[in-house]
């Protein structure tokens, strides 16, 4: 099995990682790798950090049950959703339950550089003083580095190194696997977090295939702005996120030795969140989704004679982004969302089709719209509704869908006419599918449903590629 | 030719028709002809019956459910039966009006022929829909 490990650094890694895995539900490819997501985060008790882990489960969960024969034998993963897998560490590590995770500290920052230790004219305690600030020092680290990346340079470095999290890589990297590292570049946790883990990964000189694997990175470059510290009590001040970005870029120009760096960020801070470190509760934003498509871009990827550096832009700054005003360069992304959204329709309409013919045929029917397989579809679906309509209110908006009513489908995705002119055409199209399906080699009715359902929503939506 | 026999149920015997012209000999000659006639044509009714069973049928497993629409429901079923037995009726009534003529007043006989072969259209048209929902490929929903 090829494996990519995707180190999440800080929150803006966990949101990268949660539009990778709601691009892997939406059908994106991963070019046969598997995904084992890391996530580095010493935030304790982050809620979106608890949300991915449960979102990765969840993706898991779906994932086994279509590639299940109906009698625990194994099947070739599907075509379209949910084709790729994602494994976490403590599977690798023959553990049940994700148990592993990356552990942060209670403690502040001036006990854990012992700076008590110091006598007050210790030139040490000077030095420490002329780095850090008071509050720096009085910091918790259990909320992350509030945006100091003096601090998380410090810290992070021993927590990575200390962690069951990166010895349980180091471990399981092996020949032909890859390394993807997600950040930001503005913050604390990430702008530390990257250069360091990406040291300790090429500095591996005991374990050439960690050592030698082929390394693709993200930097996430300031994309929102922050309410002002002074009204919410925050340390984090956004109007320092361009001096930081300038500052952490001149030291990564002449450090970082990645393979492929990818750059994702706005031309400004469009959109301005509650400055509260301890909730972080941000809606999902299309830099996010950005930087996630830079792993599949460079899962298709050799290793390259010289780093290569990339971004990608959009074709027009508009406030709401569409096909067109994306540009060509995004159709695929266009249609995997498309795809999915259908699906979502499809998940919501089925239950109450009465005389769907595939409930006789394949035994679709009540019981297994109640079955836990297609409880954990829906409810996953549920959260990518939530993502989407997250996305498609943000600033900048990834807004390319238009969903009119189950009646009115044809301009389902904005400026392309689908051939589909309602929900019954893709109802149709899965009644085809099933009926062209001769195979007897299993009887799960999951993947049925998500094969079906794929080759009907593509059926019509691959007109988007054109 | 015994096909008319089999629409006894709706129009009666021979016999019971032409003895209502009895007292007239000019008119029970007229009803004996007409009901010969009208069994020289039952070929016909036996054709449209079989050829409107097949052909709905046909039509609603096939075409009709290869396009979208939700045709696979019960409801889009019951229409082609509907459309089923109206048509049957239909053709046979205006069979009957044009093509098996009569000076006598055949109204209600041909009424009644039309009826019967509606309704034994629409049973071989359930019958039928038996057959496929049992052995043939469709995109429609199986009922039986």
């Amino acid at each position: 099995m090829k494996k990519v490990f995707v180190f999440c650094i800080g929150g803006t890694g966990i949101r990268v990682m949660k539009s990778i895995t709601m691009l892997m539900a939406s059908g994106m490819d991963t070019n046969g790798y598997a995904v084992v997501p890391v996530i580095l985060d010493p935030h304790l008790d982050l809620e979106e950090k608890k949300n991915l882990h449960s979102l990765i489960e969840s993706y898991k969960n779906i994932y086994d049950r279509t590639i299940n024969d109906g009698n625990d034998n194994s099947l070739n993963p599907l075509d379209g959703f949910f084709n790729s897998r994602i494994v976490t560490l403590s599977e690798l590590d023959n553990q049940l339950n994700d148990t592993q995770q990356f552990a942060g500290s209670k403690e502040k920052f001036c006990s854990y550089i012992n700076v008590a230790n110091l006598a007050n004219k210790n030139i040490n305690n000077y030095f420490v003083q002329t780095l850090f600030s008071t509050k720096n020092l009085d910091n918790s680290l259990s909320v992350g580095f509030k945006g100091n990346p003096n601090v998380g340079t410090v810290v992070l470095g021993e927590m990575i190194e200390g962690s069951d999290l990166f010895k349980s890589f180091k471990q399981h990297c092996e020949k032909g696997d890859r390394v993807f590292i997600i950040s930001s570049i503005f913050g604390g946790t990430g702008a530390s977090g990257y250069p360091l883990l990406e040291k300790k990964i090429k500095g591996a000189d005991a374990l050439p295939t960690v050592k030698n694997a082929l390394m693709g990175a993200v930097t996430v470059l300031p994309y929102y702005g922050l309410k002002d510290p002074s009204t919410s009590g925050s340390d984090i001040d956004s109007a320092n996120f361009y001096t930081k970005t300038k500052a952490a870029l001149a030291y990564y120009e002449k450090t970082v030795k990645s393979d492929y760096l990818y750059y994702a960020g706005e031309t400004s801070l469009m959109q301005v969140y509650e400055n509260d470190e301890k909730k972080q509760d941000d809606k999902a934003h299309f830099i996010e989704l950005i930087a996630a498509t830079a792993l599949f871009d460079f899962l298709k990827k050799e290793k390259p004679d010289n780093q290569q550096f990339l971004t990608r832009a959009i074709e027009d700054a508009k406030d709401s982004l569409d096909l067109v005003s994306l540009g060509s360069g995004y159709k695929d992304i266009v249609k995997s969302v498309a795809d999915y959204k259908l699906l979502s329709c499809l998940v919501d309409i089925l239950p109450k089709e009465r005389y769907f013919p595939l409930k006789k045929n394949r035994g679709m029917d009540d019981k297994f719209y109640k079955d836990a397989a297609f409880q954990s579809l829906k409810r996953f679906t549920d959260i990518y509704d939530n993502w989407y309509s997250e996305l498609s209110t943000n600033k900048r908006a990834f807004a390319p869908l238009n969903f009119g009513g189950l009646d009115n489908m044809e301009g389902f995705v904005k400026n392309v006419s689908l051939d589909a002119m309602n929900d019954s055409y893709y109802l149709l199209e899965m009644i085809k599918a099933s009926n062209a399906n001769k195979k007897e080699d299993h009887s799960n009715k999951f993947r049925f449903f998500l094969q079906f359902a794929y080759e009907a929503v593509d059926k019509y939506t691959k007109k988007i590629l054109k | 030719m015994k096909i008319l026999s089999l629409y006894e149920w709706f129009i009666g015997s021979q016999n019971s028709f032409v003895n209502q012209y009895r007292g007239n000999e000019a008119l029970y000659n007229q009803a004996r002809a007409y009901w010969s006639k009208l069994d020289g044509n039952s070929m016909w009714l036996l054709i449209f019956f079989l050829l409107l069973g097949l052909g709905m049928v046909w039509g609603y497993y096939q075409p009709y459910n290869n396009r979208p629409g939700r045709h696979y429901t019960l409801k889009h079923w019951t229409r082609f039966l509907g459309v089923t037995f109206v048509l049957a009726f239909t053709i046979t009534w205006l069979f009957l009006y044009y093509f098996v003529s009569s000076n006598l007043d055949v109204t209600m006989l041909r009424l009644m022929l039309a009826l019967g072969n509606a309704i034994y259209t629409s049973v071989l048209y359930f019958l039928l829909s038996v057959i496929w929902c049992k052995f043939l490929p469709t995109n429609a929903y199986r009922f039986v």
